[in-house]
């Protein structure tokens, strides 16, 4: 009897720790969903009395001068550039390191691993310095090198340990076969990296979408604008904040995030474990 | 005509390993050549040299009468089969044959007809449409072998081809290589630390260790007349046995003396060694455990008989290996009598002087 | 003349495809390495965002530095930096992390309670996870509605005023537990899973109970995921930026829950002073490096074990 009640004892505990944890980190996010459906939203947390798209619909409309929804096409536009330029500079690279061996390999590799660790505002302060001088504020271009840069050190990291999963036979075959060594890299090993060159792609197409500080720092005209920092334009003057588009608006930016963060979740679990033992 | 030369050939990788160390050989235009050693002899090496996979650091290689050093792998017109088979994983068997020829951009009936021929020669034609994956082994060997030979190569060099199948395949293919190579009469490279390996496949072999070729020679060559320690003890299973004993003269015979044991061999053989080192000099006795006879009735010989202690017997079947201590060596002596001793038991031996090799232990070379 | 077919072999074959790594270190040289340099050449100058100062600046030698360490709001700073990781990154996303990897291993009872039990489970990783993936602003936002006056938080706490206004540092440093303990929690999950099973097995058959068995079988097999996990929620949680810069603004309202992220920004950008902040930035980020250090050597030393 008492080995019952003990055991009902531990699973009620379980219950509710994991309750109180579910209710922490989800009200922020459900008072997110629901003032986004609510026409008449705010900070309080009430289920709305009619439940209406009119936020979603309102995005449309210029705030500001510039319709919301183009702070989403700005950001896809951008995420695009930042994450091809990073796709195929790291995978060459990533190349380089683990096919060839030279003087340096090993300081590169460790130089990469503190620049991945650098905080973004070090970089974003010195960078709108340079630009000022080098005429490239609010320019996207500006913004997609800098923010290609600030990513890469973390997808080479991952592009140099997934090439090196694949074992260099199969280029050394394929040169033997008749490829050039680049060929043989072009035609055997680039295909059978695929999903891993798809996930350094969305991952680093989440991080240029998600960044705040470097267009923070750079971008000045509304229409330039990624959603990020488009973000502000919804908090009026006098602190009056019009929550339910801004509400709506986030569930939006958010979006694509969710989606690829769902399918590459098993990869990401394995890259966190490999922090622990490189 | 294809032949194959390696003209001094070093390769150091750095810092400083000595992977290769001044290699020459010539092979010769459709012959079966292994390279024997043990693991880390730098044998295969010596094979990426030649098919271009590694630059040598100094050396010329010479593949016919060209001089191929500078030239990548897909210029030389060689074939490889690696140990892992390295079958490209996306591409179906059809695909991975084809592959070589698709790359130099023959027509596709032509690809198709000698893709067939070659399945047909392997016996892999039910295969074709499946993923490497999706095979055995053995299978895959088979693949492997197809797409190297596809393309009518000038060379074809094998990495260990065998070492990923199981021992029965292992013999079974070790014939098939042997049949299709003579059968397309294509000079071959073959890389190998099986002695057994060696020995059934090889028209040649150069038998290396620590980046050196200390032998090369036929097979029987290599087996009767060893040049140095390191060859004698690498081929033969059990390999042969060595015993330190002292070269010296009695009376007028000339004599091998163990602690326990004295072997008189012939003057012939006495005068080559007095002459190569003097005489009571330490000198190491080698005798292949096939060598080695069984005494059982005493009467019949009276010199060159020595008595040993039975340590440890392993009936194998077809034959029995006898462990042995004679002074403080294990010694083995193999035997197709079916023969039962007690350990412990003491046994009587007999080591023919016309079989025995002697050599100098400094130099490790042979002398007689 | 090396032949076109010989130039092509050169960046086919090897030393030339070794060029292929140019693309990165470039992006990297100009817009990391070169900055970073430049921040330094900057703290030197009297280099402003507006005015004269903008246009032509002076170099002024280690004048910044000197002025900063004599500086009590830099004090502030870096008591309110240091105090914010470790509320926010060790004693909060680490033990809850640790925690919450720990529930999620417990074991299921059969039937309807372990269904419960695993839809449980599901549901808080789940909602710990979004936390952590969801854009940093949408986070940031998110927070600074609900610690408003009349959310949520002000009406559990029982006050008619914005939360993030009457206890900043505090709403900064629970918001960024909710918005990073997922890291911490995906660590310990797959450290927990690299555990054999047999070995907690053996444990229970020795019959080592539940505290015993965390404390000499779980937590010495997973140190290493604790070493790891602590450096870098630690720099992680220094350099944050975006959610306070949200909730409280670049002054920390009134410097109370100004980290130095935003004390650099403030500077550079509210008050113009950029020579100013690039040298609080420079001695922040030698602290940052200092940590970066101290992670390279634990897992150079981990990969010894």
């Amino acid at each position: 009897m008492a080995v019952v009640v003990l055991r009902i004892a531990k699973i009620v505990a379980l219950w509710t720790l994991l309750v109180v944890i579910a209710l922490f980190f989800g009200i922020p996010l459900v008072w997110l969903v629901l003032s986004a459906f609510d026409p008449n939203a705010s900070p309080e947390f009430r289920i709305p009395s009619t439940i209406s798209l009119r936020n979603f619909m309102l995005l449309a409309e210029p705030v500001s001068g510039v319709p919301p929804l183009m702070w989403i096409v700005n950001s896809a536009i951008i995420s695009t550039l930042v994450a091809t330029i990073v796709t195929i500079t790291s995978i060459l690279a990533a190349y380089v390191l683990t096919r060839y061996s030279f003087r340096g390999q090993g300081a590169m590799l460790t130089a990469f691993i503190v620049f991945r660790l650098i905080p973004p505002l070090i970089l974003a302060l010195p960078i709108m310095i340079l630009y000022r001088s080098w005429g490239m504020m609010d320019t996207i271009h500006g913004l997609v090198l800098a923010m290609s840069a600030l990513i890469l050190p973390f997808t080479m990291m991952i592009a140099e340990s997934f090439l090196r999963s694949i074992p260099v036979t199969y280029e050394e075959a394929a040169m033997i076969d008749g490829c050039t060594r680049l060929g043989s890299f072009l035609k055997i090993t680039l295909p059978l990296a695929a999903p891993g060159i798809a996930t350094i792609w969305l991952l680093s197409f989440v991080t240029s979408w998600s960044q705040f500080v470097l267009p923070l720092m750079i971008i000045k005209t509304p229409s330039l604008m990624p959603a990020s920092v488009g973000l502000q334009f919804f908090f009026g003057e006098y602190g009056r904040v019009e929550y339910g588009k801004l509400s709506a608006f986030s569930i939006l930016y958010s979006l694509p995030v969710l989606i690829v963060f769902l399918t590459v979740q098993k990869y990401l679990k394995r890259g966190i474990a490999g922090l622990v033992s490189r | 005509m294809t032949t194959v030369e390696l003209d001094h050939i070093t390769k150091i990788f750095p810092p400083k390993t000595v992977a290769v160390n001044d290699i020459s050989l010539k092979i010769r235009d459709g012959e079966f050549f292994v390279l024997l050693g043990p693991s880390g002899c730098g044998k295969t090496t010596t094979l990426r040299i030649v098919a271009g996979l590694e630059k040598p650091t100094k050396g010329r290689v010479y593949i016919g009468d060209r001089d191929v050093t500078e030239l990548p792998p897909r210029k030389r017109d060689v074939a490889m089969v690696f140990q892992t088979y390295a079958l490209y994983p996306h591409m179906k068997v059809y695909d991975n044959i084809a592959f070589p020829l698709k790359v130099r951009k023959m027509p596709k009936d032509e690809v198709d007809k000698r893709v067939r021929e070659i399945a047909s020669l392997l016996g892999i034609e039910e295969l074709l449409d499946r993923y490497p994956r999706q095979l055995s082994g053995g299978q895959q060997q088979r693949v492997a072998l197809a797409r190297a030979l596809v393309r009518h190569p000038k060379v074809w060099l094998m990495d260990e081809p065998l070492s990923n199948l199981d021992a029965l395949l292992r013999i079974r293919m070790r014939a098939e290589i042997k049949r299709i190579q003579k059968e397309l009469k294509i000079t071959t490279i073959y890389v190998t630390h099986d002695q057994v390996e060696a020995m059934s496949m090889a028209d040649r072999i150069a038998v290396m260790n620590k980046g050196r070729v200390l032998q090369v020679g036929s097979p029987r060559e290599i087996y009767h007349k060893p040049k140095t320690l390191f060859v004698a003890g690498f081929i033969g299973t059990p390999p042969m046995n060595f015993i330190n004993v002292v070269f010296g003269l009695e009376k007028d015979h000339y004599v091998l003396r163990g602690k326990t044991f004295k072997i008189i061999i012939s003057d012939e053989m006495g005068r080559i060694i007095e002459k190569k080192l003097g005489v009571d000099k330490e000198v190491v006795l080698g005798i292949r455990p096939e060598h080695i006879g069984i005494v059982e009735d005493r009467g019949r010989r009276e010199n060159n008989i020595v008595e040993a202690e039975v340590y440890v017997v392993e009936p194998l079947g077809t034959e029995t290996i006898i462990n042995v201590k004679l002074d403080d060596t294990i010694v083995k002596v193999r035997t197709i009598k079916e023969v039962m001793f007690e350990p412990g038991s003491k046994i009587k031996l007999y080591i023919d002087p016309q079989r025995i090799y002697v050599f100098d232990p400094a130099t490790e070379k042979v002398l007689v | 003349m090396p032949s076109i077919e010989r130039l092509k072999d050169m960046l086919l074959e090897g030393t030339g495809a070794r060029l292929l790594i140019l693309p990165a270190l470039a992006l990297i040289g100009i817009f990391v390495v070169f900055p970073v340099i430049w921040n330094i050449y900057i703290s030197m100058t009297n280099y402003a965002l507006t005015g004269p100062r903008a246009r032509a600046y002076e170099f002024i030698g280690l004048e910044n530095y000197v002025r900063i360490l004599r500086d009590p709001s830099f004090y502030n700073t870096l008591r309110v930096s240091f105090m914010f990781t470790v509320f926010s990154a060790i004693i909060g996303q680490a033990f809850l992390g640790l925690g919450l990897a720990l529930m999620l291993r417990a074991k299921e009872p059969e039937g309807v309670l372990g269904k419960i039990t695993k839809a449980l489970k599901i549901t808080a990783s789940i909602l710990v996870f979004i936390a952590w993936i969801i854009p940093e602003v949408v986070a940031g936002y998110a927070w600074s509605a609900i610690t408003s006056k009349g959310g949520l938080i002000s009406m559990l706490l029982g006050i008619n005023d914005d939360v993030y206004v009457r206890y900043p540092f505090e709403t900064i440093v629970v918001a960024n537990i909710w918005r990073g303990t997922a890291f911490s929690m995906i660590l310990f999950t797959a450290a927990l899973e690299g555990i054999p099973q047999y070995i907690y097995e053996a444990a229970e058959i020795d019959g080592a109970g539940p505290w015993y068995r965390f404390r000499h079988i779980i937590l010495p097999l997973i140190s290493q995921a604790i070493l790891v996990d602590f450096i870098l929620i630690t720099i992680w949680t220094y350099g944050v930026f975006t959610m306070p810069f949200m909730i409280v603004g670049p002054s920390g309202q009134g410097g109370v829950a100004q980290i130095w992220t935003l004390y650099v920004y403030y500077d550079a950008i509210n008050v113009y002073e950029v020579s100013y902040a690039a040298t609080a930035a420079n001695i922040m980020f030698l602290i940052v490096l200092a940590m970066i250090i101290v992670y390279l050597r634990a897992i150079g030393y981990l990969k010894k074990w």
